[in-house]
């Protein structure tokens, strides 16, 4: 057995390999300008009773302390104290289709908040959501406007998870749990029209095909010196990549590089299955489904479109 | 910084609006926080910018933090939460071990997330099993199995490259998990 000694030395020397650049982290929170955001008076108002009655607890579970600012924080949790920052919101869009047509004047309810809204011609309907620490999990059910069978999609949304794409059934009432760690996946639309797209399918069937240098050519400058350091082995340790979906997405692109310089750029969502040899250590797990953030840029007008974003965790 | 007495006195001051109160903030955090964040993510990009965020949401949020003793706490949750954001969000798959050729793979990157984090926290960070508790929100008891595992894994897998380096057993070379 290690002893705590041994764990200390294995932990500091790891940490010794890092550069802690100092001057230029304090820079870049410079360049950003950010400014504390004083608390809402519906906020002190909420924080104020919390903390009171955590401090009536601790007396005599009876007794409401008013205006203890002294007691009252040792009362409150540091986790209270996080969830009691201001909530966020998400704008969520819910787009409804029918294979590939866009089903408009459906009634979409956000459960939840008892919220309805109408889908539009493209078959979209906006809601703005609020969002406890950047997440949230609400259900949307989707009914005809003439009533009938209902669709009901549990989703975890958050600002980079926006969007999310119905595929309708009027001749059966659906309930799906995408929120539920685990949940199995369902085979969604594959954009392969958009600008971009082919090159990651391309990818996936070169890395399926075994085709290790042609997919490693699709992937941009600064992802390739990645992979290539290890000499593509991730890539040859991955038998199958299963494309499940690939939709584009209004995401912020992440260009590999600071600064870069690009003509054109498309992020995607792309949910892949993969079947991995485990030869290497390999985040990924055989089998399981991963929702990929992908981006693909072309540097110049007519230039090839290339792979500089590939991230993202199970679903 | 010397006390927790002056931290928390540089927190009421950036609480009161004084920018300046930051700057100690930062010296005293910034090589810190960089380290625990590598020690997570594995990675100098991913440690810096968990370090930067954290930084940026502890300014922003600074008001939320009602008891300005419990900084640290609070602000070790903020990178805590970053930094496992960023272990989880690249395709790490084609770099195994961050990018590092195999012979030089941390240890560390053979551990679940769930359990490097409390031991980061543990013999790092130097916190006790309720404070790590208290910061991850968990149970005291999970954290300290969480420990537990963490230590054991980490004995096995020491144990395993030491026997493949001084060449006591020729057989098996797959990375233990």
């Amino acid at each position: 057995m290690l002893r705590d000694d041994d764990i200390r030395v294995v932990l500091r020397a790891e940490a010794s390999r890092v550069r802690v650049p100092v001057d230029e982290l304090r820079e870049r929170i410079r360049r950003a300008d950010v400014q504390p955001e004083r608390p809402g008076l519906w906020q002190r108002l909420r924080l104020a009773a919390r903390l009171e009655a955590a401090a009536a607890c601790l007396v005599l579970g009876l007794v409401v302390f008013i205006g203890s600012s002294r007691a009252a924080p040792q009362a409150a949790s540091l986790h209270d104290m996080l969830r009691s920052q201001p909530p966020g919101q998400v704008t969520y869009t819910v787009r409804v289709r029918n294979g590939e047509t866009p089903l408009s004047g459906m009634i979409v309810t956000v459960v939840e908040l008892a919220v309805k809204a109408r889908t539009s011609v493209t078959g979209d309907a906006l809601f703005t959501l609020p969002v406890s620490g950047n997440e949230g999990i609400y259900t949307f059910a989707v009914t005809p406007e003439a009533g009938g069978y209902t669709t009901y999609i549990r989703e975890r949304i958050s600002p980079t998870a926006n969007l999310m794409v119905i595929p309708f059934d009027g001749r059966r009432q659906v309930f799906r749990d995408n929120a539920k760690p685990g949940a199995p996946v369902q085979p969604g639309p594959i954009d392969a029209g958009a600008p971009g797209a082919k090159t990651l399918l391309q990818f996936a069937e070169a890395v399926t095909g075994g085709r290790t240098a042609a997919a490693a050519e699709l992937l941009a400058p600064t992802l390739r010196g990645v992979a290539q350091l290890n000499d593509f082995a991730a890539l040859r340790n991955t038998p199958v990549m299963e494309v499940i979906s690939l939709e584009e997405r209004a995401w912020q692109p992440d260009l590999g590089a600071r600064d870069q310089k690009v003509a054109e750029a498309h992020v995607f969502e792309f949910v892949v299955r993969y079947k991995v040899l485990g030869l290497t250590d390999s985040s990924f797990a055989d089998g399981e489904t991963y929702r990929h953030k992908a981006t693909v840029v072309r540097f110049t007008a007519e230039g090839p479109w290339q792979i500089t974003e590939l991230s993202g965790r199970p679903r | 910084m010397s006390t927790a007495v002056d931290e928390a006195e540089l927190v009421r001051r950036m609480q009161r609006g004084d920018s300046s109160a930051f700057e100690p903030l930062y010296r005293h955090y910034v090589g810190q926080a960089v380290r625990v964040a590598y020690l997570i993510t594995g990675r100098q990009q991913a440690s810096e910018d968990a370090a930067y965020e954290a930084f940026v949401r502890a300014i922003r949020s600074i008001h939320a933090l009602h008891n300005p003793q419990l900084f640290r706490g609070w602000f070790y949750r903020l990178l805590v939460e970053a930094a496992a954001q960023r272990k989880a969000g690249r395709w790490s798959f084609l770099v195994p071990g961050g990018g590092r050729p195999p012979e030089e793979m941390s240890p560390l990157s053979r551990l679940p997330e769930a359990e490097l984090v409390p031991l980061v926290l543990s013999y790092y960070v130097e916190m006790s099993p309720s404070e790590i508790a208290h910061l991850l929100s968990l149970p005291l008891l999970m954290v300290e199995q969480r420990i537990e595992h963490a230590r054991r894994r980490l004995a096995r897998y020491l144990a395993h490259t030491t026997e493949l380096e001084t060449g006591l057993e020729g057989g098996s070379a797959g990375a233990e998990r």
